[in-house]
C-alpha cells in the first residue's frame, strides 16, 4: 500500500471517526437526553421546546471543541516541528500565559456578573474572550522578537524566552489572584481550567472563528513540506533550497494566532495540543504534509469525545428513577483530556511505533 | 566555462574572525578536489561558502558560470548538492521520505511529488545500495547505512555539484573505503563535480585528483596528492613532522610519533 | 562508607553553624504563647467578655455593629464594607489569604472572631488573642453565632434576641409558605462559568422557606458550576440574579436580561420573572439575612404582600438585663410588639 492511499485510507477513517464522535456527544449530556431525542430533534421531528434547546446548546458545544481541537492539534505539530521537540505543545511559546494575563486583567477590572461579559462586545465575542486573545498575541509578539538573535529565529532562545514569557505571566496572574477579592480570583482561577461552555460566542462569532481557524490550518498546512526538511537540521534544509527564517516565521506566526484563538474562545484546554500530534504520528507517519489535516481532524474528534465524558462524568451520581435529583455539574474538560490522553500515549509507546530519539 | 566552481579571493569572517581570508579556487568539471587542513583552518567555512548558505563577505563564487548570490536558494539546491558531516532526525521518518526530501528543489507548488521524482529517488537508492532499507526509520541504521542514505538524498537533488564536509568522519575503515569508492564511482560514471573536506590524508589521497591543503584560511598548497603531500608541506601546515610513503603505487601519510 | 562519614560530618558543621544564630532569630515567636482557641462546638459558657475584638468576617463584622457593640470592635478584614461606618472608622487588616499579621499584633487584640478553616487556623492562632472561631454555613450556625457573639462582645440578651429574630423570621415564611405550590427557582451567582447556590447551606434553606424550589438543589454544594444544560432541562418558573448590587446601572440589568432572553424556552425567561436582589443580603452571614429572605420572598410572588414582622416568641423584657445602652433592635422589638403582629 503507497503512502498516499494509506493516507487516504485512515483520512476516511478520522472523517468517520469525526462524525461518530460528534454523534455521540450530541447525545450524552447533564440533562439526560439521550440519542433518541438528539435523533428526533436533528432530523427536525416533533421534541419539546427545551429539548430541541438542549440539543442545540449542545451543537454549539461540539462546534466549538472541534473548532478548538482542531487548532490545538495542528498548532501541536507546528511547534514540535519549528523546536525540533517533541515535548513542545501550542503554549509553549508564551501564548497561554499571555492570554491567561490577559484573561485575568480584564477579570481584575470588570465586575464578576454578566455585565462584565456584556459590556464590551465587539463582533459578537465578549470582552474577555477579546482581552485574552489580545494578551495572546502581545505575548507571542514579545517572545518572537526577544527569541531573535542577528535578525534569525533561534529555537533554542524561543524557546527559552516562552518559557520565561510563560513564567512571568503567571507569577503576574498569580499577584493579581491573590490581590483581588475573593469573587474575581475565583473568575480567574476557573477561567484557567478551561471552559468549552462558553456561553458568551454568537452563533455568527463561532462560524467565523471557525472559518478564521480553518484557514489558519491550511496556510500551517502550506508549509508542511519545508518543516519536513526542517527536522532535519536548519542547514540541511537551507541546503535543500528552503528559506528556513522565513519558514519558522510563518509557522510560529500562524500557529501563534490559531493557538491565540483557541485559549480567547476556550481558556487554555492542556494536553491536546501535546498528544494528538504524536497520536496521529504513529497512525500517518511523519511527513507534515499529512500530519497536518490528520491531527486537526483527530485533534477534534478527540476533544469533542473529552468534552462529551466530561459532560457525562456525573451522570454516573444520578439515579435513573428520580431524573430530578441529576447532579447537574460537568468536569472540567482539560482533566479529560489528560487522563484520557497521557495514557494513551503511554500504552501508544509501549506497543507501536511511536518512537523518538532511541 | 569548464569550471564548475570558481571562488575568486572569498572572504568570510565569524563575528570578526577571519574564517576564510582570500582563497582561491578553480575546480574543473567532473573533477574530485579534497580540501585538507588543520583544524580551524576553514575547511567547512569554505564548503558553506561553495554551497551558497554564506554570502561572501568579499570576493565571489560561480557555480557553472554563474555568480551565487545572484542564484536563489532552489537553483542552488537543482546545482549543489552538500552531504553534513552527521544528520539527526527529530522525527520518524523512513528512508525514502528522507531521500524523497532531496527532490524538493524540483517540486511544483503545491508541493507533492510525481512520478518522475520517486523515479529518481529511487534510482539515487540503487546506486547507493539502499533500496533495501526503503521502508526502515533512519534512526535504525548504522553510521555507514545512514551516511549512504543521505548521499542517496544528495543524488536524488538530481544535482551537477557533490559538496561532502568529511563524510566519513565517524565510519570504520569498511565503511569509509565503502562511501569514499561510491562517491568516486559516481564522480567517474555520472560525471558528477565532487568537493571534499576531509581530516583523512590517506582516504583524500587515495581517492581525489586533486587536492587543496588550507592553513589559517588561506591556500597553502594545491596540486596533484603526490605534489601536496610531502614531508616539508605537511609540517608547514599541520606543524606536525609526517612520514609520507608509498605503498604498491598508494601514497600514505603517518605522523612522527615522538619518542617512540 | 567514608563518603556517608563526610556527609554527615558536613551536616553537623552547617547545622552548628546556623543554630549558634538561632537565639538572636525571632523572639516574637516565643512571645506569643499558643492562645486559647475555641469554636462553637467546645465552647463553655460565656466566661469572658472581650474589649479589643478583631473580625474577619463581614457577617460577623455587622454582628458586631447591629447588637451594638462596635466600640469593641478594633479591627476589621478587608472586605466589610457594610455597614458604611464600620469601613470608614475601622482599621483593616487584611483577609484570609494575606492576614497582615503585623497590623494585628499592633492593634493588641484579645479576641479574634473568624469562620473556621485549615488556613484560617494556622494564620490567626499565633497572634497572642484569643480565637474564636464560628462556622456559618447554615441557619443553624448563624443562629449559634449570634448569641455567641453577644456574649462575648458583652451584650448576651441583644445577641439572643437577634437569634430568634433571624428563627422566627425563617419560621413565619415557611408557615406562610407551606400551603403553596413551591416556586421553581435558579439562584445565579455568577456567569461563565455559571455559578449557583446548591442544595446546601443558608441561601438554599432561605429559598425553601420562602417558597421555592432550588432547581439546582441536587448538588448538596452550597455553590457549584453547574452546566447550562441541566439550568435548560430544570425549566426554573424565577432566576434571581446575585450578581449586581442594589445600586447597579439599569444598563447592567439590562445586559443580563438580553442573555437570558437568548433561551427563550425556560419559563422564567418566557415570563419575565428574571428578578435581581443584592448578593449581600444572602451571602453575608449576618443580620441582613432577614431582609434577604424578604426580598426573596418579593421575587417568588410579587403579587403578594408580606406580613408585617412577627413579635419573637421568646425577645426578653427590655427593661430587665443587659449591660450597657439601650440597644435599637430591642426598641424595634417593643414597636412590634405593642402592634400585636400577626398569627402566632
Amino acid at each position: 500500500m503507497t503512502k498516499h492511499m494509506r493516507f487516504a485510507l485512515v483520512m476516511a477513517a478520522l472523517v468517520v471517526g469525526l462524525y461518530l464522535s460528534a454523534a455521540v456527544a450530541v447525545s450524552v449530556g447533564t440533562s439526560g437526553l439521550g440519542f433518541r431525542d438528539a435523533a428526533k430533534a436533528l432530523l427536525g421531528r416533533a421534541v419539546s421546546p427545551t429539548a430541541a434547546a438542549i440539543i442545540s446548546l449542545r451543537l454549539s458545544r461540539v462546534a466549538l471543541a472541534m473548532v478548538v481541537g482542531a487548532s490545538l492539534g495542528a498548532a501541536g505539530v507546528a511547534l514540535q516541528a519549528l523546536l525540533r521537540n517533541p515535548l513542545a505543545d501550542p503554549y509553549i511559546l508564551g501564548v497561554s500565559g499571555g492570554g491567561a494575563l490577559g484573561a485575568a486583567i480584564y477579570l481584575t477590572l470588570t465586575s464578576s456578573g454578566m455585565a462584565a461579559f456584556a459590556a464590551f462586545e465587539r463582533w459578537g465575542f465578549s470582552g474577555l474572550t477579546l482581552a485574552a486573545f489580545a494578551g495572546s498575541l502581545l505575548a507571542s509578539a514579545v517572545v518572537l522578537f526577544a527569541g531573535r538573535k542577528g535578525g534569525h529565529i533561534l529555537p533554542g532562545t524561543l524557546l527559552l524566552v516562552g518559557v520565561m514569557v510563560n513564567a512571568i505571566s503567571g507569577a503576574a496572574i498569580m499577584a493579581l489572584t491573590y490581590l483581588t477579592d475573593v469573587a474575581q480570583s475565583h473568575n480567574i482561577v476557573v477561567w484557567l481550567m478551561g471552559n468549552l461552555g462558553t456561553l458568551s460566542l454568537t452563533r455568527g462569532a463561532l462560524a467565523a472563528a471557525a472559518v478564521v481557524a480553518v484557514f489558519f490550518i491550511c496556510g500551517l498546512w502550506t508549509v508542511g513540506g519545508r518543516l519536513n526538511l526542517m527536522s532535519l537540521g536548519d542547514e540541511a534544509a537551507a541546503h535543500l533550497g528552503v528559506n528556513v527564517g522565513r519558514t519558522r516565521l510563518v509557522s510560529f506566526v500562524l500557529s501563534a494566532l490559531v493557538t491565540g484563538l483557541s485559549v480567547a474562545l476556550a481558556g487554555p484546554i492542556g494536553f491536546v495540543g501535546l498528544v494528538v500530534p504524536h497520536i496521529t504520528r504513529v497512525f500517518v507517519g511523519a511527513d507534515h504534509r499529512l500530519l497536518f489535516p490528520a491531527a486537526a481532524v483527530f485533534g477534534a474528534t478527540f476533544l469533542v469525545l473529552a468534552d462529551a465524558a466530561a459532560r457525562a462524568a456525573f451522570l454516573v451520581f444520578s439515579n435513573p428513577a428520580a431524573p430530578e435529583a441529576r447532579p447537574g455539574m460537568e468536569l472540567p474538560v482539560g482533566i479529560l483530556t489528560a487522563a484520557i490522553g497521557g495514557p494513551f500515549f503511554i500504552w501508544l509507546l509501549r506497543t507501536r511505533r511511536a518512537r523518538y530519539f532511541e | 566555462m569548464s569550471s564548475a566552481i570558481r571562488a575568486e579571493k572569498v572572504v568570510f569572517s565569524y563575528e570578526g574572525k577571519p574564517a576564510v581570508a582570500g582563497v582561491s579556487l578553480d575546480v574543473p568539471r567532473g573533477g574530485f578536489v579534497s580540501l585538507i587542513g588543520p583544524n580551524g583552518s576553514g575547511k567547512t567555512t569554505l564548503i558553506r561558502l561553495l554551497s551558497g548558505y554564506f554570502r561572501p563577505q568579499e570576493g565571489k563564487v560561480e557555480i557553472l558560470g554563474r555568480d551565487t548570490a545572484r542564484m536563489s536558494r532552489r537553483e542552488m539546491a537543482r546545482t549543489v548538492a552538500v552531504v553534513p558531516q552527521e544528520t539527526t532526525v527529530t522525527f520518524p521518518f523512513t528512508v525514502e521520505e528522507i531521500v524523497l526530501m532531496g527532490r524538493f528543489p524540483h517540486l511544483g507548488p503545491y508541493g507533492f511529488e510525481g512520478e518522475n521524482d520517486v523515479a529518481a529517488a529511487r534510482e539515487a537508492m540503487r546506486l547507493t545500495d539502499t533500496l533495501a532499507f526503503a521502508s526502515r526509520y533512519v534512526q535504525d541504521l548504522s553510521g555507514g547505512e545512514r551516511q549512504r542514505v543521505i548521499i542517496a538524498r544528495a543524488l536524488a537533488q538530481g544535482a551537477a555539484i557533490m559538496l561532502l564536509d568529511e563524510p566519513t568522519a565517524f565510519l570504520d575503515i569498511r565503511h569509509q573505503v565503502e562511501v569514499a569508492a561510491l562517491v568516486r564511482d559516481l564522480q567517474r560514471e555520472r560525471g558528477l563535480t565532487v568537493v571534499a573536506a576531509s581530516h583523512d590524508l590517506n582516504l583524500a589521497a587515495a581517492f581525489a585528483d586533486t587536492l587543496v591543503l588550507l592553513k589559517d584560511g588561506a591556500v597553502f598548497a594545491e596540486g596533484r596528492p603526490s605534489a601536496v603531500l610531502t614531508e616539508d608541506v605537511l609540517a608547514g601546515a599541520y606543524d606536525q613532522e609526517v612520514y609520507v610513503g608509498d605503498c604498491h603505487g598508494q601514497p600514505f601519510v603517518v605522523p612522527r610519533f615522538r619518542g617512540a | 562508607m567514608k563518603r556517608l562519614l563526610l556527609a554527615a560530618r558536613s551536616t553537623f558543621a552547617a547545622l552548628a553553624i546556623f543554630l549558634a544564630a538561632a537565639p538572636v532569630v525571632s523572639p516574637a515567636e516565643r512571645a506569643a504563647a499558643p492562645a486559647h482557641v475555641a469554636s462553637t462546638s467546645s465552647s463553655v459558657a460565656p466566661a469572658k467578655q472581650y474589649r479589643r475584638i478583631v473580625s474577619f468576617s463581614p457577617g460577623v463584622t455587622e454582628i458586631i455593629y447591629k447588637l451594638g457593640g462596635q466600640d469593641r470592635l478594633v479591627g476589621i478584614s478587608s472586605f466589610s464594607d457594610y455597614p458604611p461606618e464600620a469601613a470608614k472608622e475601622k482599621p483593616q487588616v487584611g483577609a484570609i489569604l494575606n492576614v497582615d499579621a503585623e497590623k494585628i499584633l499592633s492593634l493588641r487584640p484579645d479576641l479574634i472572631i473568624s469562620p473556621p478553616g485549615a488556613m484560617a487556623k494556622e494564620k490567626l492562632t499565633r497572634l497572642g488573642a484569643d480565637v474564636e472561631f464560628l462556622p456559618d454555613k447554615t441557619l443553624d450556625d448563624l443562629a449559634k453565632s449570634f448569641v455567641r457573639i453577644g456574649e462575648l462582645v458583652g451584650r448576651p440578651a441583644e445577641g439572643r434576641a437577634l437569634s430568634a429574630e433571624l428563627a422566627s423570621a425563617v419560621a413565619a415564611a415557611k408557615k406562610r409558605n407551606a400551603s403553596r405550590p413551591p416556586v421553581k427557582t435558579l439562584i445565579v451567582i455568577g456567569y461563565e462559568p455559571m455559578w449557583v447556590a446548591g442544595g446546601y447551606g443558608v441561601v438554599d434553606e432561605l429559598l425553601l422557606a420562602g417558597g421555592g424550589q432550588n432547581v439546582a438543589g441536587a448538588v448538596r454544594k452550597d455553590f457549584y458550576a453547574v452546566s447550562f444544560e441541566s439550568v435548560l432541562a430544570s425549566e426554573p418558573d424565577v432566576i434571581v440574579d446575585l450578581t449586581l448590587p442594589d445600586d447597579a446601572e439599569q444598563a447592567a440589568r439590562d445586559a443580563i436580561v438580553a442573555f437570558w432572553k437568548r433561551f427563550p424556552t425556560i419559563p422564567a425567561v418566557k415570563n419575565s420573572r428574571i428578578e435581581f436582589v443584592d448578593i449581600d443580603l444572602l451571602t453575608i452571614p449576618g443580620p441582613r439575612l432577614v431582609d434577604g429572605l424578604a426580598r426573596l420572598e418579593k421575587a417568588l410572588r410579587p403579587q403578594e404582600s408580606l406580613a408585617p414582622r412577627p413579635r419573637p416568641a421568646d425577645a426578653p423584657s427590655p427593661a430587665s438585663g443587659g449591660s450597657g445602652s439601650e440597644p435599637s433592635g430591642a426598641r424595634q422589638m417593643t414597636n412590634d410588639a405593642s402592634r400585636g403582629g400577626g398569627s402566632k
